[in-house]
């Protein structure tokens, strides 16, 4: 049994909305529109009578494509994140909003005013989740084209949030002062026009995994938008790195919380828990879905196989995993992935779909709303997590279950507050100022 | 019935006299006060206006020096809380990315249901700075191209893209969906937009007479002459009117000279018009039989607004001028505009 580090902590809850995934369950007669304004309106206002801290939106800024052609299987389109969450500040007054933006495709006089703009209309309740996500097919949808090495990504990153913190901090109460950079990503001069928010600067979140990602969050986020998730071990042993690579980075061990992203099954008892996670794993794992996802690691087109067939007897015909295509496992070494697969499923005796059921079964929590209070109360008083961000896999109806059922349950136990401390998220989330301003 | 006659209200800052923030409230960031914001959408609706329009600079400007909040955002902050009123923001093209601005509109048209305009304008140079591009040479016709790009995005899903069938487990449907492929020899756009088309098909662009280029694909065009006059099948013409008008206390000649001595109004190209609210109401009469319709700009908003709603707006109403927009219409059946055929549908 892991000792509790934190045994008064509370839970924090965010929503994420991902519109594009294969996680979110369409076919179902009561999920709703993925874009209509309704879906977005009933889901933030559940999670904000649930005091969520935050209402998180992702991004990518091209569809995705499979051998050659728009994937067609899973949820595809969503509003433009920062201008949807403008429209949900004005129908909610506590929940954070959190933008997913990405720090390649877009320029920091751009982003920085648009998240400063957010951040006063909504009083103090916007965020920023930094990604860093590039590649020259994204790029193709932009005036500069694909132009950043790999390699690049975070040092621009990281002169981006740089940036956009001085354009934040420019405001002196009365006028602005430009804000200028000449180095090898941005040669600007900025001429700031929006004042600072009742929260100083837009909540900083990043979502990376590796070493460098890791290294960027300490040194300038507020929060890691992490996938760990899953597994408690797992999480522990993320949120020790995190911890340590706080402290290196000057900053008190707490400073960044972190907020894995998981999903959440209720039901009131064990065989029913069961049940709902089955349903919710066969839902989400079609036998298209299967054999599309198969296809990625194999590199061609499966979608004449049978799903309930044995796996391709054949190497995959790439090396590696197409980073470029929003793929899952991204630049793994295709034909060592395929054997690996080839011997569990022999192993066990799975078909294709069997063996791509059994992959995605370790997706977050399933249980009643005590056992769930209980375990998620855990993950936070160990020291695994700070919360968690919920990814529903019904929209807009799959947070009620959780607000109805697992929010008491925490609150029982403590480990949830009963109301909103304050009004601006950096105040939910028990933040300290932001970095420039200590 | 006389032809319809619109009335639009630009509400950014404090109004379009440069002194006008130090009349409306006592600390210059109140203008930003989104209470505000909401107040006058709630107005310009119950007003039975067409549309609230937010004009936008990426730099301080001596009109407002107090600055902008983003106009795409303040529209949208106004999506969810109205529901007849058009909300028109500016987006500036020269050095913005077509895709954001594309998914920007398109977004406002869905949170809105339809009422999403778009206030394409060119941007100073100095704004290239800001982002590290070369100054444009020719920012009408960088213009012209941004708007061909956006309205390529905003038509590169068909309307009924989105099957959800469940036999076959396809979400969408990918012939739906097409690339866009533009090319200006400059930059170029793949596509599809990340954005399903929205309610208008295409949000309703309104560019300014003087960005104009002759392929410029515009709804409505922005116009400051008063010679101004709609042609049919042409775009809309909408005259830009700043007004400056007699308050209770005050004749509008002597609030303009009190502005003037705090700071002097810069020449803006736009028609200005001081005096009586009965007779603006007789002035504006006069415009509906040879344009479609005015943006109305105030001196100072939080006075003149008063006027405007006591005076000239029931003298409009009475001629049957105002025509309020019907809760849940859109913008472009509202302006009498046909939703577009989407440029790549199918049979
Ligand atoms: C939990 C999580 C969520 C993410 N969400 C997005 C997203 O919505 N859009 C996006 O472009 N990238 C997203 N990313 C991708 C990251 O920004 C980053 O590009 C990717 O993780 C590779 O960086 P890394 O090598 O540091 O992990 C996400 C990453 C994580 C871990």
């Amino acid at each position: 049994m892991t000792e509790l580090r934190y045994p008064d902590a509370v839970v924090h809850f965010g929503v994420f909305f991902q519109g594009v995934n294969h996680s979110t369950i369409w076919s179902d007669p009561r999920s709703g529109s993925q874009m209509h304004h309704s879906t977005f309106t009933q889901l933030v206002r559940t999670a904000e009578r649930g005091l969520f801290d935050a209402f998180f939106l992702g991004e990518g800024l091209r569809l995705r494509e499979q051998h050659g052609k728009i994937h067609d299987l899973d949820v595809v389109g969503r509003p433009d994140a920062l201008t949807e969450l403008a429209a949900l500040a004005g129908l909610t007054s506590r929940i954070g909003l959190v933008a997913t933006q990405n720090t390649t495709y877009n320029d920091p006089a751009d982003l920085a005013r648009r998240l400063a703009s957010l951040d006063v209309l909504s009083g103090g309740r916007a965020a920023w989740n930094v990604v860093t996500t590039d590649n020259a097919w994204t790029g193709a949808n932009f005036r500069r084209g694909g132009y950043l090495d790999h390699a690049d990504r975070y040092e621009r990153a990281e002169r981006f949030v740089n940036l956009a913190k001085a354009v934040w901090d420019s405001w002196d109460g009365r006028g602005f002062t430009p804000v200028t950079s000449s180095d090898r990503f941005f040669d600007v001069e900025i001429e700031p026009t929006v004042p600072r928010s009742p929260q100083e600067h837009p909540v900083l979140f990043q979502a990376g995994d590796s070493p460098a990602g890791r290294d960027f969050a300490t040194r300038t986020a507020d929060v890691i938008f992490s996938r760990h998730g899953t597994d408690h071990a797992d999480a522990l042993e993320f949120a020790d790195d995190i911890r340590r690579r706080t402290v290196a980075a000057g900053r008190p061990e707490g400073d960044v919380l972190i907020l894995p992203g998981t999903q959440i099954v209720v039901a009131d008892n064990e065989a029913e828990v069961e049940e709902k996670a089955r349903w919710v794993l066969e839902q989400q794992v079609t036998p298209a879905t299967a054999l599309s996802l198969v296809g990625q690691v194999w590199g061609e087109d499966l979608s004449g196989y049978d799903p309930d067939g044995p796996l391709p007897a054949h190497d995959p015909v790439i090396a590696d995993i197409d980073g470029t295509r929003g793929a899952h496992r991204a630049g793994a070494d295709a034909r060592a992935l395929a054997q690996q697969w080839r011997a569990v499923a022999e192993e066990n005796k799975f078909s294709l779909r069997e063996l791509v059921l059994h992959h995605s079964s370790e997706r977050g929590f399933a249980g009643t709303a005590s056992q769930l209070a209980d375990e998620l109360a855990f993950w936070v008083r160990s020291g695994a997590s700070d919360g968690f961000n919920i990814t529903p896999y019904l929209v807009p109806s799959g947070l009620d279950d959780i607000v109805d059922q697992v929010v008491p349950a925490l609150q029982d136990r403590g480990a949830y507050p009963s109301e909103y401390v304050g009004t601006t998220l950096r105040e939910h989330l028990g933040l300290r100022a932001p970095l420039t301003r200590r | 019935m006389p032809t319809p006659f619109h009335v639009f209200l630009e509400v950014d800052g404090g109004g379009w006299h440069p002194a006008a923030w130090r009349r409306s409230r006592s600390t210059p960031d109140q203008v930003f006060f989104p209470a505000r914001l909401r107040e006058f959408a709630v107005t310009a609706q119950a007003q039975g206006l067409t549309g609230l329009t937010f004009e936008d600079s990426t730099a301080p400007d001596p009109r407002n020096p107090v600055g902008h909040l983003d106009a795409v955002q303040r529209a949208a902050f106004l999506a969810g809380t109205t529901d007849a009123v058009g909300l028109l923001p500016v987006a500036a093209t020269t050095y913005s990315e077509p895709f954001h601005v594309a998914a920007q509109i398109a977004s406002l048209d869905h949170s809105s249901h339809g009422r999403a305009g778009w206030i394409a304008t060119t941007s100073p140079a100095r704004a290239a700075r800001a982002v590290d591009l070369p100054v444009a040479a020719d920012p009408a016709a960088e213009l012209a191209d941004v708007v061909r790009a956006v309205r390529a995005l905003w038509d590169s899903w068909e309307d009924d893209a989105v099957v959800r069938d469940v036999a076959t487990g396809r979400y969408v449907d990918r012939d739906r969906l097409h690339h866009v492929d533009v090319e200006t020899g400059r930059w170029s756009v793949k596509g599809p937009l990340t954005v399903p088309r929205s309610p208008q098909g295409q949000s309703v662009v309104v560019v300014h007479e003087r960005d104009l280029t002759p392929t410029t694909h515009a709804d409505v065009v922005l116009s400051g002459d008063e010679g101004a006059r709609r042609t049919a099948g042409g775009p809309l013409v909408v005259l830009d009117v700043e007004f400056a008008l007699d308050t209770e206390a005050h004749a509008a000649a002597d609030r303009l000279a009190a502005l003037d001595a705090d700071a002097a109004a810069p020449a803006s190209g736009r028609i200005r018009w001081s005096g009586s609210g009965e007779g603006f109401a007789r002035y504006l009469s006069g415009l509906a039989g040879s344009v479609n319709g005015v943006r109305l700009h105030a001196a100072v908003l939080d006075e003149d607004l008063r006027t405007l709603l006591r005076t000239t707006l029931p003298a409009l109403r009475v001629a049957r001028l105002l025509q309020a927009p019907v809760a849940g219409a859109t913008l472009r059946s509202t302006l009498g505009l046909a939703r577009p055929v989407n440029q790549f549908a199918t049979a």
